[in-house]
């Protein structure tokens, strides 16, 4: 798969580094959560006690009053009903927080005969009025206010009603029994408006959207946002499990339904502990979490921010490294293409770029040597493997290659070979007539190579030629041209050189043998052998020597077989000479054979021993048969 | 083609090993030149144990002579094995060129040289 190195990099880095984002965002927003309702617990448990502590206090105030009446009654001090009714007229104008307050009596119990007492004055637009509740219509010893004291021997409050007739508001009823001669005697009350209660808990700020309600020990509003609802609605109705908590006095902290609209909400809860209310404070669940949404989007925000950052950085720092592998593709691209002068100038500031870069133009600047290098040994060797061919042609143009030579003279045959290798050659024959009866050949070998050895082939051959005189004078015309040569010669270069004249009338030889081998006779007979000649030095060695010539005869139908070392020096794969055994088994086959088969035979076998191996030097061959002296011409 | 060299007094001997032929040629020529170049004059080659030479092997010894022989110095060529012996023979070196059966001999040689200057 193909993929760029910033998209890698980005895949890399920036997957793993998002992931690791969303954790921690995901971590610290469930965290930010939990604190943020952590708080709004505290805060609102403490806010729910304090205003459930500061109603309990307005309440208790105002009960102090009938305890007041309770021990006015007690201590026996009213004698007569106009007493008593003067005393509760003056208490209710002196206490402007109650509505209105009641004295009564068990049946018959103040005033002897007299069934029902219960003087009660409340205020009607500022002022006390008075009215006897005790009649047959209302007979007040079953109602709650004097039934439950009485029997419980308690202090109480009443549940609270709506009093449409005097306050036109939620009232309550604090009713507290007082005795004689410790047996029940009656109860004192005051009743109070919740108005102010209700009031106070309107006033109550909860968050923004949050509310406070209060209900009665019955789980009845007392306070609630829908006024509506008041003294009808009950809690018990629409939370039952909240409204037995509350109605039960705890307090507490719950996620709940809320009354009012239905929604999630926190509800925090405190006990009033007068009037037996209890008040609630409402926490919508989308206010409290939009805190924590607020927190949320902040640190989404940030994390945003920080991804989009990262992967900015890591986009430019993939190209910074991208940018100098482009321009390194691009660049080989170049160099590839064959421009060596192509430079690479990257100003990257990363280590590794440019090291890659320093060392890419040593690379190229290293080809760009070893392409001059390379094609300066090239000329070289054109200009080395030129001077060979021109000594190559040197040598092959002063080699008679035209067969037969003499097609007139039925005296003799003659064929000669020259198997060149390919550098050193040196190797060299040449054949004439000298005054028709005298035929002079020879086969040499300069020690050496290219030009200068080529020139000196060809300066031998020249001398040669020239010095070739009449029989019996060879031995002088060797030393002489020994010492031309040894004058021409400083390298050390010589010559081999075996050198024959036959006279056609007689077949008389004269052999000179100067270094080299000696030649081979093939007897019309098919009888082979090595002529026996003296061995002289080899012309160009040393000056001044004394050169001597052997003599020799061939009978009619004879021939005498030159060569050079290339032929016995002749290697085989396994490093084996072709020798001069095998050379003269070789000729014993061929020696009644025209000599163009003689030579070319040979050659040949010399072939086939060497197999697959290179040469590693000239092979020639010369090979020359007397017929005899024939007259036929 | 393996070239040695070490001295015997004021004799340099280089002991040659293998095959002396047209590729080890130029080699040798270079190590023999140098000898030379830097004033070695008594200059001998221990031949024991080359095995083969031709020609263009003959031609570096004949080069090495003749240059020493102009500088007042000698070649001697020692322990030549049979069949490079016959090279030499064949060629006529043995005629024009110091050549001893060992190197006792070869040694022998630089000192008559001496007597007879």
């Amino acid at each position: 798969m193909k993929v760029k190195l910033s998209t890698r990099l980005i895949l890399s880095v920036a997957l793993p580094a998002t992931l690791l984002f969303v954790g921690v965002l995901w971590f610290s927003s469930q965290r930010a959560v939990q604190r943020v309702i952590a708080g709004t617990e505290e805060q609102s448990k403490v806010t729910a006690r304090y205003y459930a502590a500061r109603l309990d206090a307005e309440l208790s105030k105002v009960s102090k009053v009938p305890e007041m009446i309770a021990l006015e009654v007690e201590s026996l001090r009213f004698e007569s009903e106009s007493e008593i009714e003067a005393y509760l007229r003056h208490v209710v104008a002196g206490n402007p927080e109650i509505f209105g307050s009641c004295i009564a009596f068990e049946p018959g119990a103040f005033t002897p005969g007299k069934h029902f007492y219960a003087p009660y004055f409340y205020l009607h637009e500022g002022r006390p009025e008075f009215v006897q509740l005790g009649n047959p219509e209302y007979n007040y010893f079953n109602w709650e206010w004097y039934e439950r004291p009485k029997q419980t021997d308690r202090r109480i409050w009443t549940e609270p009603y709506f009093d449409d007739g005097g306050g036109n508001a939620v009232m309550t009823t604090r009713s507290v029994p007082f005795h004689r001669n410790g047996a029940f005697w009656g109860v004192a009350t005051i009743d109070i408006a919740l108005t102010q209660l209700t009031k106070d808990a309107a006033a109550i700020e909860v968050a923004n959207t949050g509310y406070a309600f209060i209900v009665s020990a019955k789980g009845r509003y007392v306070a609630f946002p829908d006024r509506a609802q008041i003294m009808k609605g009950s809690l018990t109705d629409s939370n039952p499990e909240l409204a037995r908590r509350m109605m039960s006095g705890e307090d507490g902290f719950r996620k709940t339904r809320e009354p009012w609209r239905g929604e999630e909400a926190w509800i925090a809860f405190a006990p009033v502990q007068s009037g037996g209310f209890s008040l609630a404070l409402v926490y919508p669940r989308r206010e409290v979490l939009a805190q924590a949404a607020e927190f949320q989007f902040e640190q989404r925000a940030i994390a945003a921010i920080g991804i989009l950052v990262l992967l900015g950085a890591l986009y430019f720092g993939a190209r910074s490294i991208s940018r100098p592998i482009t321009q390194l593709a691009a660049a080989a691209q170049q160099v590839a293409k064959g421009n060596l002068d192509h430079r690479l100038e990257i100003d990257a500031p990363l280590e590794e770029v440019r090291h890659l870069t320093y060392a890419f133009n040593k690379m190229t600047r290293d080809l760009q040597m070893r392409m001059q290098e390379l094609r300066y040994t090239t000329t070289v060797k054109e200009r080395y493997e030129g001077e060979l061919n021109a000594a190559r042609q040197i040598q092959m143009s002063l080699l008679p290659k035209r067969f037969p030579p003499f097609p007139e003279r039925r005296e003799f045959d003659i064929h000669a070979m020259v198997r060149p290798v390919r550098e050193v050659g040196g190797d060299f024959y040449d054949f004439y007539l000298l005054e028709d009866d005298w035929l002079c050949f020879f086969v040499g070998d300069v020690s050496g190579k290219g030009v200068p050895a080529a020139l000196f082939m060809a300066v031998t051959k020249t001398l040669l030629k020239a010095s070739s005189s009449r029989p019996g004078a060879g031995a002088e015309m060797l030393s002489k041209v020994n010492n031309e040569l040894c004058a021409q010669t400083d390298g050390g270069m010589f010559v081999t050189l075996c050198y024959a004249l036959l006279d056609l009338r007689t077949g008389a030889l004269e052999i000179g043998n100067a270094g080299h081998y000696s030649p081979i006779c093939l007897h019309a007979n098919g009888t082979v052998e090595a002529m026996e000649t003296h061995s002289n030095v080899a012309l160009g060695a040393s000056t001044n020597l004394e050169y001597k010539v052997s003599t020799g005869q061939l009978a009619p139908g004879d021939a005498l077989f030159l060569f050079t070392d290339g032929v016995t020096e002749a290697l085989s794969r396994e490093g084996a000479f072709y020798g001069a055994a095998r050379l003269q088994i070789v000729l014993r086959d061929l020696a009644t054979l025209p000599v163009e088969k003689v030579t070319r035979g040979v050659i040949q076998d010399v072939r086939a021993f060497c197999a697959d191996r290179e040469q590693s030097d000239d092979i020639s061959v010369l090979a020359v048969r007397w017929r005899g002296p024939t007259l036929l011409n | 083609m393996q070239t040695q060299e070490e001295s015997l007094g004021d004799v340099t001997v280089l002991t040659i090993t293998g095959h002396l032929d047209t590729s080890s040629a130029t080699p040798f020529e270079s190590v023999l030149m140098e000898v030379i170049d830097r004033g070695e004059r008594k200059v001998m080659v221990d031949c024991g144990p080359l095995e083969y030479v031709n020609s263009a092997g003959l031609k570096v010894f004949l080069l090495a002579a003749k240059k020493l022989e102009t500088l007042d110095g000698q070649l001697v060529l020692c322990a030549l094995s049979p069949s490079v012996l016959m090279v030499f023979e064949m060629i006529g070196f043995t005629r024009i060129m110091n050549i001893a059966a060992s190197r006792d001999e070869g040694l022998r040689m630089f000192r008559e040289q001496r007597a007879e200057a």
